[in-house]
């Protein structure tokens, strides 16, 4: 849900705490003018009044919301849903969970790898096969969780060179065993 | 008759229709996806991860039914596949509710995928019919399988599912919720097309007959759940 309040456009709304967040970039005269405040992490919040909190309800969570002085609160319809708090993007870039879990995703590929090259055995490959798609979902939990996280972007590319290599092999294997397949 | 002769001298189709029905179905999974809300990178990030599930799944259920004795790809497994990508990226999401929204988008274009899937198999002469001589019967010639006179299941099975694929659609359309009707529908179609196939033969049920058992009952389970709970709302 997106809030543009009043000279203030595309603010978030955290639910949870009831904070109305201002996004980065505001000039700062002008959320003091409309009373938000700054937290640790430098995000600027307010809390919304209780006829602003009402209106935020109403359309909460499907409805993108207007504040403006000369009419009422207008609603419309968006795709956004409801946020977390951010974490701080440079945080996000550092974040010590985020590498452990590339680590982990690393290892996971490392691993798969070694089942396809070093053991020589079509037992291998099912494990093989599910290692890499193990470390496919941390490397999409890495890029819903932590976006801004370098060591992510890089794994998701792997990854994507990964699929692409994945299909072909799964096409040669069809065509090369097309009498294996006796039922689907 | 459809004469058939299954020697191809370069790519052969089944490996294209399997791959075209999982872009098709997948293609068609982001669009309702997007339709109904879900986060543009979790759709895309669904898109990647439910081929990989779905023939891997595929691939395991037959190594396994097979007691590792060779690879094949089940459509069975790849349902499974399917399911399970949906169901891992509704937790990872970072959007709440989407589990609903995506099992109903999965589950309408299941049909559609294993629809088109069944051209592949009509094409490679695999998956195919009893023995049956009378009306759009299936003549099987070439060296890669025997040459037989067969029911045209593949072709049933592709129009049954057709069908089932857009009754759904417009189901979605008028609003309908028609996500348990598809679900029992494609179960129980694929449960009574199985007894015209070759490899049924000599067998009361076979193992697919049994999951689609138990397939139909789950979504009798679900269904009735919902309405009940649907009631009392």
């Amino acid at each position: 849900m997106l809030i543009h309040y009043y000279m203030i456009p595309e603010c978030s709304y955290l639910k949870d705490q009831n904070y109305i967040l201002a996004p980065m970039g505001t000039a700062e005269g002008l959320l003091r003018q409309y009373d938000f405040q700054q937290n640790e992490n430098g995000f600027w919040y307010k809390i919304p009044n209780h006829q602003e909190y009402e209106a935020i309800m109403k359309g909460w969570p499907n409805y993108d919301i207007t504040f403006s002085f000369d009419q009422k609160p207008f609603y419309k319809l968006n795709s956004e849903q409801p946020v977390k708090f951010p974490e701080n993007p440079e945080f996000q870039e550092k974040s010590p969970i985020a590498n452990v879990i590339c680590i982990i995703d690393l290892l996971l590929l490392f691993f798969a790898f070694l089942f396809l090259i070093a053991l020589d055995d079509d037992v291998f490959l099912l494990p093989a096969i599910g290692l890499i798609i193990l470390s496919f979902i941390l490397t999409i939990i890495i890029r819903l969780r932590y976006p801004e996280n370098l060591f992510g972007k890089i794994l998701f590319g792997i990854d994507i060179l990964i699929l692409i290599c994945f299909i072909l092999a799964i096409i040669e294997v069809i065509i090369e065993c097309i009498q294996c397949f006796n039922s689907c | 008759m459809i004469e058939i002769n299954t020697d191809y001298q370069f790519i052969p189709p089944y490996p294209i229709m399997i791959i075209l029905s999982l872009i098709t179905g997948i293609l068609m999974m982001y669009f309702l996806n997007r339709k109904n809300q879900i986060q543009k990178n979790v759709a895309g990030y669904l898109c990647m991860l439910a081929p990989m599930m779905s023939l891997f799944f595929g691939l395991l259920l037959t190594y396994i039914t097979s007691g590792g004795q060779y690879f094949g790809l089940s459509s069975l497994g790849g349902l499974i596949g399917m399911y399970s990508a949906v169901l891992i990226m509704a937790l990872i999401s970072p959007q709440t509710g989407t589990l609903r929204i995506m099992m109903k988008n999965c589950t309408l274009v299941l049909p559609l995928i294993y629809s088109i899937s069944k051209i592949g198999c009509l094409s490679a002469g695999c998956c195919r019919g009893i023995s049956y001589h009378g009306a759009f019967c299936i003549h099987y010639t070439g060296i890669e399988t025997e040459p037989a006179f067969v029911f045209p299941v593949q072709l049933t099975e592709t129009l049954v599912f057709l069908i089932i694929f857009l009754m759904g659609l417009i189901l979605e359309k008028k609003h309908q919720h028609p996500v348990w009707i598809v679900f029992i529908f494609s179960a129980s179609a694929k449960f009574l097309l199985d007894f015209l196939r070759e490899s049924h033969a000599n067998q009361i049920l076979s193992f697919t007959q049994i999951l689609c058992l138990v397939l139909i009952l789950i979504g009798f389970f679900l269904y009735f759940k919902n309405r009940k709970s649907k009631a009392q709302t």
